[in-house]
């Protein structure tokens, strides 16, 4: 799994070296996995490298308060979750105004061309930006509900309606996608 | 669709991810958020720091105190009789008060400071208090009305951060 490997991955004495080289060696190796993460939030490349940026330097900001590890770790999964739900809201607010426009489609107009990963993906975009948190955060980074839940700041019963309701979402859309071929 | 097709679709496209070249060797400086908020705060400093060093010599001690001496002290503390000196005024015009000090006096009157007439000591304008505790001279209150709503070289419709450049030099604006 994805997700264990990078567990394995933290180095041991980040705790014994000086905070600039513990958050470099850090960096280096939970970078581009982050960056991962944050790409499948804000399927964006450019916004993906720079969340993962600005969570590593509010990372250093904080780092003498975080002694352990596996915390620093945390801590970068939720700067990241948190900026990828205000980058996405912002956009989702952008994409509004655009839309009363009349110079964009839609996102429901999205076209889903074939039953394949590819169109997961778009439907993917149709989610709000916690169930897409959310999915992401299950189903790619693997973690269990109770800790989706700590990381949303919302009880465990609200991550898995919000799962469901993510899963038939998705579902829908690529149901719709299948009846207009 | 099911889980796992989601699992490999997420996996799938996670690999798409392509990162500028570089972007890994950018390591993130410590103190980068800090430094914002630092930047943020420092204009607010700034245009406090420069509001005070502009309007701490309006009212001076004649004593030879310097205006840090004055600022320390407490309006509980000055008990003592004490001439308070204004500066930046023109002199007396035919023996007479300057209008817009004449302005302030009475604007100072007004919101219910006594103030005594002013005298021209060859430096500039004085006033000497007896009781300045009773006048209230000193407290928040006095010095907001001193320097902002009875500050005489602010003009009709001025705004208080025109007030510093106004001060330093109050007579060439006297006609507009």
């Amino acid at each position: 799994m994805t997700s264990s490997v990078q567990e394995d991955a933290v180095p041991a004495r980040v705790t014994s070296s000086s905070n600039a080289s513990a958050i470099a060696e850090l960096y280096l190796h939970h970078a581009e996995y982050f960056g991962r993460v944050a790409f499948l939030l804000t399927d964006s490349n450019e916004q993906a490298q720079d969340i993962v940026q600005d969570a590593f330097a509010r990372l250093a900001g904080r780092f003498h308060r975080i002694r352990d590890p596996m915390a620093m770790r945390a801590y970068v999964r939720k700067t990241i979750v948190n900026l990828a739900i205000n980058h996405y809201r912002k956009r989702e607010t952008e994409r509004s105004y655009l839309r009363s426009s009349a110079t964009m489609p839609a996102p429901a107009a999205y076209e889903v061309d074939v039953e394949s990963r590819r169109d997961i993906i778009q439907a993917l975009r149709s989610l709000t930006p916690r169930q897409r948190a959310a999915v992401v955060l299950r189903y790619y980074e693997d973690l269990p509900e109770a800790e989706i839940a700590q990381l949303l700041h919302c009880p465990l019963g609200t991550v898995k309606s919000t799962l469901s309701r993510a899963l038939s979402a998705l579902r829908i859309t690529l149901d719709e996608g299948e009846a207009n071929e | 669709m099911n889980e796992t097709d989601l699992r490999d679709a997420l996996r799938e496209h996670a690999e798409s991810f392509k990162p500028d070249v570089g972007w890994l060797t950018r390591i993130p400086a410590p103190g980068r958020t800090w430094k914002r908020r630092a930047i943020a705060v420092s204009p607010l400093v700034a245009a406090a720091a420069a509001a005070a060093t502009i309007l701490a010599p309006v009212y001076l001690h004649p004593d030879g105190a310097s205006q840090s001496e004055i600022r320390g002290h407490s309006p509980a503390l000055v008990t003592q009789p004490i001439r308070i000196q204004l500066a930046g005024y023109a002199p007396p015009i035919h023996g007479a008060i300057p209008k817009p000090l004449e302005k302030h006096l009475t604007c100072m009157r007004t919101h219910g400071y006594d103030l005594p007439d002013p005298t021209w000591t060859g430096h500039g304008w004085s006033m000497f208090v007896q009781d300045p505790r009773q006048l209230g001279f000193g407290t928040q209150r006095w010095k907001r009305t001193a320097f902002v709503t009875c500050a005489l070289t602010r003009r009709d419709g001025g705004r208080f951060h025109e007030l510093p450049d106004v001060l330093m030099h109050p007579r060439p604006r006297l006609g507009r």
